[in-house]
């Protein structure tokens, strides 16, 4: 009996402490990297080759009106080669990771003990789980390439060379009343909004501004109603925004900016449209619309923007045969996360914007590690790899991408 | 005799620790002091462009930080629901059973129109900005998943900014908690939408805090800010 005692308590305790652990272990940064290799099926640990692990969607089912995408075609080609999911940091460590400009390391704004200084921490993705090292003390947002970092002071806005590049210890005084600015891919010019305090978000006035990197010159170049600025085109001469051009136009209408003469060339009007993505070489952009009264315009569109640019023909944007979260993995290829519930982990598909097809990268299976946490997922420079929060841990990881 | 009573007592605690890890899913380890009233989503439908998605998440969100005194100051600074964009007229659901207990409840917010419901467990319910006055009453009972209401514009143009917020309290109606881990659903998935991240204010002295929809403060309707931190990101922009 009192055998009997003893391993009912020992059992109580075991089970007790085992539920109180934590469910995914961290491992220490002496422990190798785990390295999870895609299962093509639940049951499987090891890709099969025998099996395609490229699933292809019919474009031509989207219910697109105009369509600027050929014809969708049978792609029953594999992923050349299966994704890898990599550990890179532990302790439920971080969140909002992104690449350095070179693509080495994987980033993120964190104070990892009491006495560590706040700032930027990387890890090299070459070294997964290897001590974070300090990058920087500047917290950002950053220019493109890093050079630069914008921080409030005291209610003044500055710029701040980035340690070690760009002329160490340049600093600039920016008279904009302590707004937050957005840099050219070129460093040269900055620019930010002046918007309205109050009102319907719809249209609150926004007033766009444009300077040199210094603060110099500063110049109201554009002012939209419930809109603002959307991105840079690389050229660093025009910016895509959005908004309403009065405000009393029905609908905002998104419009390529260009700085040199204030030109605005309208693209495509349409209400409750949003996360607006410029392709990496300013041939496309995503958005999508939502919730509009009129519902047969909700969807997720692409605009071909190549046209435009030579003056040609006006756009007509085309909708896609998928909702959820997007990425530009390079010029031609947008990655995305479809708006799927209770899925063992996400799928990763990438749509082919020149043959329309859509390719499955990375399945849905309870083996994956592709389950992203707070939506924060980000392609490398060179489209080879993502970096996530995985919501299964909330440690940042790394996926390897199948190549092109 | 006493260590056998201990022995039972901490394996059934393990087995109820174990079943609550199960029902977050991939919540972290915060458990809800009232226990797990298994509520549903507040809509009828599937999540999706034309029908509804998640706005803004409960808690310490940078949209919120940035309203931390102008609009949440009575629920210490904390964007104390959930915001799902809706188009205005779309059919609100009871996220489980209960009781009517306010209609246009107009000293909680939430304007122009709002609903309270007593969910009998320990827990109430409290959706905003409605379209019109719900056609419910007082001490009507309601189903998980009964149509309660329509989901409007606090701005009242339904062009502005048309979304249903949703509070979880306690039934004192004092306390609001984290309604992520209190309603049964695929939060990550529904954090996927569109080219941007769910970002959550830093305060950096301890930047890793709260930075989840599943690591929240609950809150205090009256208490003091908690969120007015000293050395933030991202920044106090105007």
């Amino acid at each position: 009996m009192m055998k009997l005692k003893l391993f009912m308590y020992l059992a109580g305790v075991v089970v007790a402490l085992a539920a109180c652990a934590p469910r995914t272990s961290a491992a220490t940064p002496t422990q190798a990297a785990p390295v999870v290799t895609f299962a093509t099926s639940p049951a499987a640990t090891e890709p099969s080759p025998a099996t395609p692990a490229a699933v292809v969607v019919d474009a031509a089912s989207a219910p697109a009106a105009n369509s600027q995408l050929p014809p969708a075609t049978t792609n029953q080609t594999p992923a050349t080669s299966p994704p890898l999911f990599t550990q890179l940091t532990t302790g439920g460590c971080c969140v909002q990771p992104f690449f350095s400009p070179d693509g080495a390391h994987v980033l993120y704004l964190d104070r990892p003990g009491s006495d560590a200084p706040v700032g930027i921490y990387g890890v090299p993705i070459a070294e997964p789980l290897a001590q974070p090292t300090l990058r920087t003390e500047k917290l950002g947002p950053f220019s493109a390439n890093m050079a630069y970092s914008v921080d409030l002071v005291n209610g003044q806005t500055f710029i701040e060379s980035v340690n070690g590049t760009n002329g160490e210890g340049e600093r600039f005084g920016i008279s904009n009343g302590g707004r937050s600015v957005s840099f050219a891919p070129d460093n040269q010019t900055i620019a930010w909004t002046i918007g309205q305090d109050a009102g319907n978000f719809d249209v609150r006035r926004s007033e766009i501004w444009v300077a040199n990197l210094d603060g110099s010159d500063a110049k109201r170049i554009a002012t939209r109603y419930g809109g603002g600025i959307v991105a840079w085109f690389s050229d660093s001469q025009r910016m895509l925004i959005g908004g309403k051009a009065a405000r009393g136009d029905a609908a905002p209408t998104l419009s390529i900016l260009d700085l040199r003469d204030g030109a605005v060339t309208d693209l495509f009007s349409s209400e409750r449209m949003r996360g607006y993505l410029l392709a990496p070489d300013d041939s496309h952009i995503v958005f999508f619309i939502a919730q509009a009264r009129d519902e047969a315009l909700d969807g997720t569109y692409l605009l071909q923007l190549s046209s435009v640019v030579s003056g040609t023909a006006a756009p007509q944007p085309q909708r896609l045969d998928f909702f959820g979260a997007y990425r530009w993995r390079d010029a031609t290829h947008l990655l995305y996360i479809p708006l799927k519930l209770n899925l063992p982990s996400h799928e990763l598909w990438q749509l082919d914007v020149t043959t329309g097809q859509s390719t499955l990268l990375i399945p849905a299976s309870a083996e994956s590690q592709f389950k992203v946490g707070n939506g924060d997922w980000v392609v490398s420079p060179d489209g080879t790899l993502i970096t996530y929060v995985n919501a299964r841990d909330r440690n940042i990881w790394l996926a390897k991408l199948p190549s092109n | 005799m006493l260590r056998l009573t201990l022995g039972f007592v901490l394996l059934l605690s393990s087995l109820f620790a174990a079943n609550l890890n199960t029902f977050q899913n991939t919540a972290n380890a915060q458990t809800n002091p009232l226990g797990n009233p298994d509520f549903g989503l507040p809509f009828t439908t599937d999540p999706g462009p034309n029908t509804w998605l998640l706005g803004g998440g409960y808690g310490n969100s940078t949209g919120g930080y940035a309203r931390r005194r102008e609009w949440y100051g009575a629920g210490q600074g904390i964007h104390f629901g959930i915001d799902f964009s809706a188009r205005c007229g779309t059919p609100v659901a009871s996220i489980g059973d209960g009781v009517i207990i306010k209609v246009d409840a107009r000293e909680h917010g939430s304007a122009p129109h709002n609903l309270l419901i007593d969910h009998q467990n320990g827990y109430a319910s409290l959706y905003g900005h409605l379209l019109e006055r719900p056609k419910v009453s007082v001490g009507q009972q309601v189903k998980k998943g009964e149509v309660v209401g329509l989901t409007g514009d606090p701005d009242l143009t339904c062009t502005s900014r048309p979304h249903l917020h949703l509070e979880v309290r306690d039934r004192t109606l004092r306390k609001a908690f984290n309604a992520h881990l209190l309603i049964n659903a695929d939060w990550d998935a529904l954090s996927l939408s569109g080219s941007f991240g769910r970002g959550f204010q830093r305060d950096l002295d301890a930047p890793r805090k709260w930075q989840s929809l599943y690591d929240q403060p609950d809150i205090n309707f009256g208490g003091p800010l908690i969120n007015d931190f000293a050395n933030t990101w991202p920044r106090d922009w105007r």
